[in-house]
């Protein structure tokens, strides 16, 4: 440094030209040092305000929330867990079937706990499944990390908090919860603990309900849901028997309102045994031959295809031969009998006449038009294919006349009758709500509306003369037929095990629901005088069903409507038949 | 003598930066304070969804149909279902109350004459077959006992 720095002699002055210059440095250099000296004014200032005021603040928000500080740090965790989160599945009323709930389970950090003793004993009074000497070695194992109790109540959370050990700590994921127990079990199905659905719509809408937030809603409606239920349930032990079904069809649109399918389980608690006949869905999966409820198809497709009048007789007296099988009735009325006669009394001879006037390749297109010869598409996964006689012979034409040697499904049965009654349309069943269902409905005709309305006729004749009278309730026309079919075990029909089945309709000048119920095996019982027919056993159940469900549903009763079978009267003369 | 001689567009200049300055400092700090107000308030808002979620799960589970129908049969003993035949097709039908001029204050006289009672009779627009169940009579801890007994089983 060889020159003298220009401020070392401040208080020298300079005077003439030069002073100018110098001057206006001078001032230069207050100006910049004021305005340093007011920037780190401000920024002290700002230190001050960050660390002791706000600090202060802080520090007593962190002590209201201390489990905050352990949230931010497990971001990442939280993002990887978002995908355990299930959409909710909820009823056509928006009650809930599933949901997700963010549970937290609990864990330990043994190195932490300050007294395991009294936190073991603690513990197992929050949770009375955790036994005390488990616990404490847990406590003292001196792991950093030991599940202690996965998914608890918010309850029992607290009470947890309450124990005031730092070393337990939380972890939060979604679990699925379904508020409705046994309730709606087959259709909603169940998921796993990674989030995985493994049956019923939790397994056919896997992605969906993955990724969704919104809410996946079903036709399914839990109050029709706990009726059915409840009185196929009750015919199941009134009667003794193995197992039922039941479904409610909303015969224009073909959604599913109820099914049921007992016996049946918890999703909440999932038996491991994927082959439990508890988790068995007998609507959809279980084929079944229905029985004389077949007979609704037979006699549809006659009076589609042929167009005969009611007043038709039809040999009832001798049973036919064919080949070494002998076609029987249950109830021989002996004479030969009209339409509505065989449809009343269920004659399974003048059946199988009418299947021969029909003609073997007419009744398989028949029953193919209804949905009846193939696997139906329904929006469940477990969906079972009918058993279809391969090849079909003469014998199976009339065989299937009456409902024998084809085996169907309960929702096949169901759709079918609602395509026959509701004006001749077909129907897809559906189990998800579709806000465009109207204009998505199927124009595929089945059957004329002259057709169905005779088939509606007939079906009223069944309740209010035949073989269904228990279902004949006060208030709305009930119109069905009932079907007992005698169990194929092994290749050999065993005669007292039954499958009894009902399918109803009302109000029947205008169909708008379709109820089916199906009992497996029932056992006559003292109140039904010795009989496990479906009218004794199927047909009161429906009955109940019907008259539950029509104040829920606002339904409108009729007492002084004209009874629609009256016009078919006149070709019944006395019978007996009670099948 | 010319001591401070400082040009008017940089004292301009200088008070623009320094108010910038603040000015900018002061945004950014509003801007980290909302921001933190933010966070705290969307933490909030999906800790009260999950809140909302649990309470209506809860909600959905305590009005399951066979719970609700064991509570009616319950505490609703003379209540049964409705079936169809009780149902009336025309609002009309129901019978009205029949209360008559001047004879609704009669029974609040208090007369051991047995002639003044008989209003009453006309007054009463329920059935004299159903018994008026009081539901508040019956909401003791029984209650709380089948609450209770749901308790817990969500889990």
């Amino acid at each position: 440094m060889s020159r003298k720095s220009p401020f070392s002699g401040l208080s020298m002055r300079i005077m003439g030209e030069k002073s100018d210059s110098l001057n206006l440095a001078r001032g230069r250099l207050v100006l910049i040092t004021a305005f340093f000296m007011l920037c780190y004014l401000v920024v002290g200032a700002r230190l001050v305000d960050a660390t002791l005021i706000q600090g202060y603040l802080s520090q007593q928000l962190d002590a209201i929330g201390s489990a905050e500080d352990n949230k931010n740090s497990s971001v990442a965790q939280d993002t990887l867990k978002e995908t355990l989160f299930r959409a909710d599945i909820v009823d056509r009323n928006g009650v809930l079937l599933a949901t997700s709930l963010k549970t937290a389970s609990l864990y330990a950090d043994s190195k932490n706990i300050l007294s395991p003793v009294e936190t073991a004993k603690g513990l197992t009074k929050i949770f009375p499944d955790l036994t005390y000497g488990d616990t404490l070695k847990k406590l003292q194992s001196g792991k950093r990390f030991v599940w202690v109790k996965r998914n608890m109540t918010p309850k029992e959370q607290a009470d947890v908090l309450n124990l005031g050990e730092p070393g337990l700590v939380f972890d939060y994921d979604y679990h699925r919860l379904y508020p409705q127990g046994n309730l709606v079990s087959h259709m909603i199905g169940y998921s796993d603990v990674d989030g995985h659905g493994l049956a019923g719509i939790e397994r056919s809408f896997n992605s969906l309900i993955k990724t969704s937030k919104d809410p996946l809603q079903l036709s399914i409606d839990v109050r029709l849901q706990h009726i059915l239920r409840r009185e196929v349930k009750r015919a199941i032990s009134d009667f003794t028997a193995v197992a039922g079904a039941g479904v409610i069809m909303d015969v224009r649109t073909g959604e599913i309102l109820a099914a049921t399918s007992l016996p049946d389980f918890d999703p909440n608690h999932v038996t491991a045994n994927p082959r439990a006949p508890e988790l068995f869905n007998r609507v959809t999966l279980g084929v079944y031959e229905p029985g004389s409820v077949f007979k609704i198809f037979t006699t549809a497709a006659l009076l589609e295809l042929k167009r005969p009048s009611f007043a038709k007789q039809y040999d009832a007296v001798n049973p036919i031969r064919e080949g070494r099988y002998t076609i029987k009735d249950y109830h021989p009325e002996k004479r030969p009998l009209t339409i509505p006669e065989i449809f009343m009394v269920s004659s399974n001879i003048g059946t199988a006449h009418m299947a021969q006037d029909i003609g073997t390749t007419n009744l398989k297109k028949f029953f193919a038009d209804l949905g009846l010869m193939k696997k139906p598409d329904f929006e469940i996964d477990e969906v079972g294919a009918p058993l279809i006689p391969h090849p079909w012979g003469e014998i199976n034409t009339l065989t299937a006349s009456y409902g024998h040697g084809i085996a169907v499904t309960p929702l096949q049965v169901i759709s079918a009758v609602s395509s026959i009654v509701n004006g001749g349309i077909r129907v897809q069943p559906s189990l998800v709500m579709n806000d465009n269902a109207e204009k998505e409905q199927s124009d595929v005709r089945v059957v004329s509306k002259e057709t169905s309305l005779k088939m509606r006729q007939l079906l009223r004749l069944v309740v209010s003369n035949g073989t269904a009278r228990k279902a004949d309730i006060g208030g709305y026309s009930v119109g069905g037929k009932t079907g007992t079919a005698q169990k194929n075990l092994h290749g050999r029909y065993v005669a007292d095990k039954r499958l009894a089945m009902f399918v109803g309709a009302f109000p029947i000048d205008d169909p708008k629901y379709a109820v089916l119920v199906m009992v497996d095996e029932p056992n006559p019982n003292k109140s039904s005088y010795g009989y496990a027919t479906a009218g004794w056993v199927a047909v009161p159940a429906t009955g109940r069903v019907i008259s539950d469900m029509g104040s829920i549903l606002g339904m409108q009763p009729e007492r002084d409507g004209a009874d629609i079978s009256e016009p078919l009267k006149q070709f019944v003369s006395n019978v007996k038949g009670e099948h | 003598m010319r001591k401070f001689k400082i040009k008017l567009s940089t004292l301009m200049t200088f008070v623009t930066a320094t108010i910038l300055g603040i000015s900018l400092f002061w945004v950014s700090q509003q801007v980290q304070q909302l921001e933190r107000e933010q966070r705290e308030l969307s933490t909030e808002i999906s800790s009260e969804q999950e809140g909302v979620r649990v309470l209506n799960a809860e909600w959905d589970y305590l009005n399951r149909p066979d719970r609700i129908e064991a509570l009616a049969a319950k505490y609703l003993e003379k209540m049964t279902p409705v079936a169809p035949d009780n149902l009336l097709v025309n609002a009309k039908s129901v019978p009205e109350p029949q209360i008559l001029q001047g004879e609704d204050e009669a029974p609040l006289l208090v007369s051991t004459d047995s002639q003044s009672e008989k209003p009453k009779e006309k007054m009463n627009a329920v059935p004299s077959a159903r018994a008026i169940v009081d539901a508040d009579d019956k909401q003791n801890s029984d209650f709380e006992a089948v609450l209770k007994d749901t308790e817990g089983d969500v889990q």
